[in-house]
This record gives structure tokens, sequence and C-alpha cells, in this order.
């Protein structure tokens, strides 16, 4: 069928693969102390006016894309600790200004440009870095080449590890740490054969790496290592794979992909205990999922609901950011947070803060006494810190944190278990004090 | 016997993900054959599901949700049509443009108003059945069904009424069907307007088998392209082979290999088509 205007089927579909490239581009996509018992002090009543030159702190957020719901909540609550901070005087009587958010778009390539035109163009001195690990790893040869501070969040093991260096601190969890955190407690309570349904990229295949490892340290069993590919919109010919007589289902999915694996989970009559950590699963409504997502377990990073972390620090950060007390947006209920994620860049603020105040930085180059101030820093929960004590080991910057393992019951997220920072500890990779 | 299971099952889902598949790829099969290369027919997808969601959620009716989808995104695809395609409609590269753009809109509009956060149509019934021991939701052949209902009732709405005739003659021949007196301005939009319908009907009944997430229609876009490419274009019967390949040949495959190793082999089977039939299975 042809009409007036003839278009080739050669001009077609050289147009729809240029525009196709440009859309889909690389889409997708996975404190503070030297003296470790100071005890944390009570919230500060209003201190004189920051002056001076402002601490500029940028946000390298995905507010487009697959992952635009953690950009949303980082952005928030990014603002509610600057404006904490400002009204507590600033950081060494300094004011802090927040420059962006810069929307990655969920992009690898935009990711890694919104961190150069952040240091570049912006003149930031720090940068709160995105929840993509992808453009974590593209963003932290920059930091390093450009002598500035970044704070990843992506879970990426070798964010920290190979692909890291010593301008790059990670406060949040990572694979390997949820998986030290969670995998002694489900093995010896939820079973001891599993079967691991994982998103087939670095992400996916971290959990499935080290998750693996762990049954095997049981002496457990792996009875099915099911990829997913990132693109697969069907999951039937997935999920069946799963064998029916597996105790247990590990599965490492995001956004769509985790609603459609417990949808075909459930129509394909599976039964099987499942887990997942929470990032399967952050910033979506489980109360309307109840009938696929019901007894489920999960890792969570922080709890959702206040119920699981009821503090006054917790909830003065819950009520800066707008959040009620079942993790809904006040105002927008059905707007769910990413729970596990979004206190990590509030914490990085104040963990910031302390190490500024403690180094006597002013400016980037005063930049290694911050860095070595920052390495093996302790905090404790209290003002500023509401997920709890965090510890930023010195030589691969991750910080270690408490976890909590939590169960869906009437289509809620409520805990089950405090899992201490301690447990999570693993072995340092590298160390990049002596690089 | 779990491997014939699951070939079974894979084999069956191949038929049923591939007449779902042709629902939503049809609508993009009418509008390519006006020679309209729309290449957010995937947001028209993703619209229908989203509004789909909300009428849904707020009445609380399944079918009617679906049927309040199909009119509010038929009036979209008609006013696109009129408003922004219509103007520009013998440039096919500023109709890429302008398509692409609409992707954008779309999508942002859906951020806005839906938020980045995936969610799920309940589906309108739950019951299962037994196959070689695996079980299989009764919901999947009902669309399956509904998708060949569809496909049956627009191949006889294109080749035995007078309308179908219109649309037939303009998008061969436009010029002669003005001259014939066939009202080819008013075609082309309740054309577009029904392509439209399709790919929403296709979004909210797959709604409750993969999720509605704001950023989903582009994906679907492509695949769409891959079928209609595979097909022909032009062709409805070609859309239809082209879905259900597509489908067989992943749901069988990934039954038997490694699912990576299973895209790829589906893949390079829909590379050698097309060097063997360049211009997709039933091109006209």
């Amino acid at each position: 069928m042809r009409g007036q205007w003839d278009i080739t089927r050669r001009d077609f579909l050289k147009g729809v693969a240029v525009g196709s490239s440009i859309l889909v581009g690389s889409s997708l996509l996975g404190c503070a102390e030297k003296k470790p018992e100071e005890t944390p002090t009570a919230t500060p009543t209003k201190e004189e006016k920051p002056s001076g030159k402002p601490i500029r702190i940028g946000g390298q957020f995905e507010m487009t894309g697959l992952l635009a719901t953690y950009g949303y909540w980082y952005d928030k609550a990014v603002k509610a600790a600057i404006n904490k901070v400002n009204s507590e005087g600033g950081i060494a009587g300094r004011p802090v200004e927040y420059v962006g958010p810069e929307d990655t778009q969920t992009k690898a390539d935009v990711g890694a440009e919104k961190m150069k035109k952040l240091v570049l163009e912006d003149n930031v001195d720090f940068v709160l870095g995105s929840v993509h690990s992808g453009i974590c790893i593209a963003s932290a040869p920059i930091a390093e080449q450009f002598n500035t501070l970044y704070f990843p969040t992506g879970m990426s093991h070798s964010i920290t590890a190979s692909k890291g260096n010593r301008h790059v601190f990670r406060l949040i969890t990572e694979v390997r740490l949820q998986v030290e955190a969670a995998g002694d407690w489900v093995l010896e309570n939820i079973g001891k054969k599993w079967a691991i349904a994982y998103l087939d990229y670095a992400w996916g295949q971290s959990h499935d790496k080290w998750f693996t490892k762990k049954v095997e340290e049981h002496g457990g069993e792996v009875a099915a290592h099911i990829p997913i590919p990132l693109d697969a919109k069907d999951l039937v010919p997935y999920v069946s794979k799963i064998p029916d007589n597996v105790e247990a289902v590990y599965y490492a999915t995001l956004g769509s992909k985790t609603i459609g694996f417990l949808n075909t989970y459930r129509d394909l009559g599976k039964e099987a205990e499942l887990f997942s950590v929470i990032c399967a699963n952050d910033g979506i409504d489980t109360e309307p999922l109840k009938d696929i997502i019901e007894g489920q377990w999960m890792l969570e990073y922080m709890p959702r609901r206040l119920e699981g972390l009821d503090t006054p620090y917790n909830r003065e950060f819950r009520e800066a950011c707008g959040v009620d007390p079942e993790g809904r947006e006040i105002g927008n209920p059905k707007n769910v947070i990413v729970g596990s994620h979004y206190w990590a860049h509030y914490e990085t603020v104040f963990l910031l803060k302390k190490a500024i105040e403690e180094s006597g930085w002013e400016s980037k180059d005063d930049n290694m006494a911050l860095i070595e101030t920052l390495e093996d820093m302790r905090v404790k929960e209290g003002p500023g810190f509401p997920q709890g004590p965090a510890y930023m080991r010195k030589e691969d910057h991750q910080a270690f944190v408490r976890t909590w393992m939590s169960r869906v019951e009437n289509g809620k997220l409520v805990v089950k278990k405090e899992i201490p920072l301690e447990d999570s500890i693993y072995p340092p990779e590298i160390d990049y004090t002596k690089m | 016997m779990v491997m014939i299971g699951q070939i079974v099952i894979g084999g069956l889902n191949g038929i049923v993900w591939g007449l779902i598949l042709a629902l939503i790829t049809i609508g993009l099969t009418l509008i390519l054959s006006m020679d309209i290369p729309n290449v957010a027919h995937g947001e028209l997808y993703m619209i229908g599901a989203v509004i789909g969601y909300f009428a849904i959620d707020y009445l609380g009716f399944f079918w009617i949700g679906l049927l309040i989808a199909m009119f509010t995104v038929a009036l979209i695809g008609m006013g696109i049509e009129r408003g922004v395609l219509r103007t520009i409609e013998k440039d096919p590269i500023r109709i890429l443009i302008a398509t692409f753009g609409l992707i954008f809109v779309f999508q942002h509009v859906a951020l806005l108003t839906f938020g980045g956060a995936p969610r799920r149509i309940d589906p309108p019934m739950t019951a299962s059945f037994s196959i070689f021991g695996f079980h299989y939701p009764l919901y999947r052949i009902f669309v399956a069904l509904i998708s060949v209902i569809v496909l049956l009732g627009l191949y006889l709405f294109l080749y035995r009424t007078k309308f179908g005739l219109w649309i037939r003659a303009s998008t061969q021949n436009r010029d002669m069907a003005m001259a014939m007196g066939i009202p080819v301005n008013a075609i082309f939009m309740w054309t577009f307007a029904l392509g439209a319908a399709l790919a929403s009907v296709g979004g909210v009944l797959s709604s409750p088998i993969i999720a509605i997430e704001y950023s989903m229609g582009l994906e679907m876009t492509v695949l769409a392209f891959i079928i209609v490419i595979i097909g022909g274009i032009g062709s409805l019967k070609g859309t239809l082979i082209g879905a259900i390949l597509i489908g067989e040949l992943e749901g069988i495959s990934s039954a038997l290999l490694n699912p990576t190793i299973a895209r790829m082999i589906s893949l390079i089977v829909l590379v050698i088509v097309l060097i063997a039939r360049p211009r997709g299975l039933f091109s006209k």
C-alpha cells in the first residue's frame, strides 16, 4: 500500500533506527567520625544565619526514565537536609547551596555528562550521585579526575571495589553487603534449596553470584539460575523454569518486571517462599498487590513504615520529606517512598557537615584532608542520621549500616528482625589508601 | 516430563502472547498502511493502560474502564491526526520527528499524573487450569480469544464493508480515492483513531499481565515495529503471523535454552527471515 508521497522501506527503517537510537540510548538498566563512641547531640537550636561563600552540593539524579521515582525522592531528601543544615547555621558557618537536580534520564551517557556539567560548569564542591550503577561507574573516574568527592547510591558491588577510587564514598548498602546481611538468616529460616531469578545485567548477576556463594557456604543448593532479559515483557518462559521442588526463590528484579514476575509466579501456581532485597519493590505500593506479594520476605535498608523504626530522628526526617507513617507522600498517598534509598542522600549532607567541620575543609584544595577524615568514620543514630549507626570503611569507602528483615502482612511491610551492621561486614577487596 | 511440560507451556504461551502482541501491533499496521510512520504508537498503548488504570481504580469495573480507555485514546488519536499530522502529511521525516516529540509529551504527562512507579490493574478473572503439571491462567486465554475476535472483526470490517473498502482505497492511492469521491481526510482520521483505540485495548488487557509503567511504550514500539517489519508493512495477516512467530520463538527456545541464548537465537531467526524475505513475510 503506497500513498502519494512514497516513503521507501529503506527511508522508513533509517528514520526509525535513528530515532530509536536517540531515545533508547544506553538506558538501563541493581558515618562520621574517627572517635567511634561520640554521643549524638540533641537537635541543635537555631544558630546564626550562615554567611560566606556557599558550599555547593550537586544532585545527579534520575528525574525521568526507568528510575524516575528515585530521583523524585532523592531531590526531596536533599532539599530537606540542606534546609535543616542552613537553618541550624550551615556547615562551618557557611551556607549550603543545592545545585540541581541534574536529570540523568536513567542513561549512563547522559548521567556522565551531567556529572561533568556539575563539576566543570556549575563548580559544585560535592556530587550526590545516581542510583543507576552504570552512571555511578561512569562518574567515578570523573570525580577523581576533577578532584570532586562523589557519593553514589548505585548498588553494584564494583562501585566500591574495582570501579571506585579514593574520591568515591558510598553510604548506602550494596549487593554483597545485602547478601551478607540477609543470607545467613534466610538460609537458616526459609530453606536451603533455592532458585535464583534475576535481571540479566550487572546488578542481577551480582545477586546471583553472591547469593550462590552464600548458599554453598551453608551447604545448600541452588537448583536453578534463571536470568531474565532486561527487555522481556512476558515472563512465563522464565518463571516456568523455576523447579517445583525448591523451598524458596530469591528474585532480583526491578520496577514493572517485579510486578510481572509476581503476577506470573502466582498465575503459574508456584508456591515456594519468596525473598528479595527491597530494591525489587522500593517505591512500589504493596497493598494493591496483596494477592501476589503476601507473605514474602524482603531485606529493607530502612523500614518503609514508621512503625519499623519509630524514633524522633526518623519522625523528623519523614516529616521534613512529607512522608506519612505508612510511607506514602502526604497529599499524594499513591506515591510511595523509596524508603530504603532516599535516606542515604539526606544523611550524606550531614556526613559532609561533620567531616568538613572536623577536617577544617575550606575548598577543594583541602579534599585530601576531608577524604582522610571520612575514611573510617563512624556515626551513631541521631539528628541527621535517622537510619542508625554507620561505619565508613577506610579501605574501600563502603559504609556498613544496619538492615531489617521484613515480611509482607496484609499488604504491608512489617519488620520482623533488625540485622546489626556488624553482620553485613565482609573483607575489603581493595584498599584505595594504598593506590 | 518436566521438560515436556515446559515445552508445551512455552508453545501454548507463545501463541497466546503472540495474539496479545498482535492486538497491540495491529493498530500500528493500520496506521502504517496510511504511510504514517507513527513511532509514538507505543505511547498510545501506554496512555490507554494509564487511562484504563485510573478509570478502573475510580469505577471499580474492568470492562467499563477498558471502554473508557478505548474511546478516550481514540479521541486522542483523532486529535493527533487532525492537529499534528494533517499539516505535515506529505513529509515522512517531519512525521517521524513530530511523533518522536509526541513520545516525550505522552511520557511526561504520564510521569506527572501516574508517577514513576509501576502499578497493576487487577485481572478480571484469576482462575487457572492445569496442563502437564503446570498451571496456566485462564485470563491469558481469554485475552487471546479477544485478540482473535478483534482481528477477525477488523478483517471483516476492512474487506466486507464499504468503509473498509474506502480505507483500503485511500491507503492504496489517495489521489484516485479522492477523485472517486471518497472522503479521504475523514477516512484517515477515523483510521488513525481506530489504530489508537486498538493500541489502548492492548494496553489495558495486557496490564494485568505485565504491569503499567510510564516508560513502557517505547519498548513496545520497538517490538511492534519488529513484528510489522517481519510480517510485512501493511499486512494484517503478516502482523498476526509475525507476532505469533516472535511469541513462539521466545516461548519454546526459552524453555530449552538459557534465556539470553534463546533471545539471541530468536533474533537470528528473525534476521534470516528478513534476508529471505526483505519486504517481510506478507508484504504487499
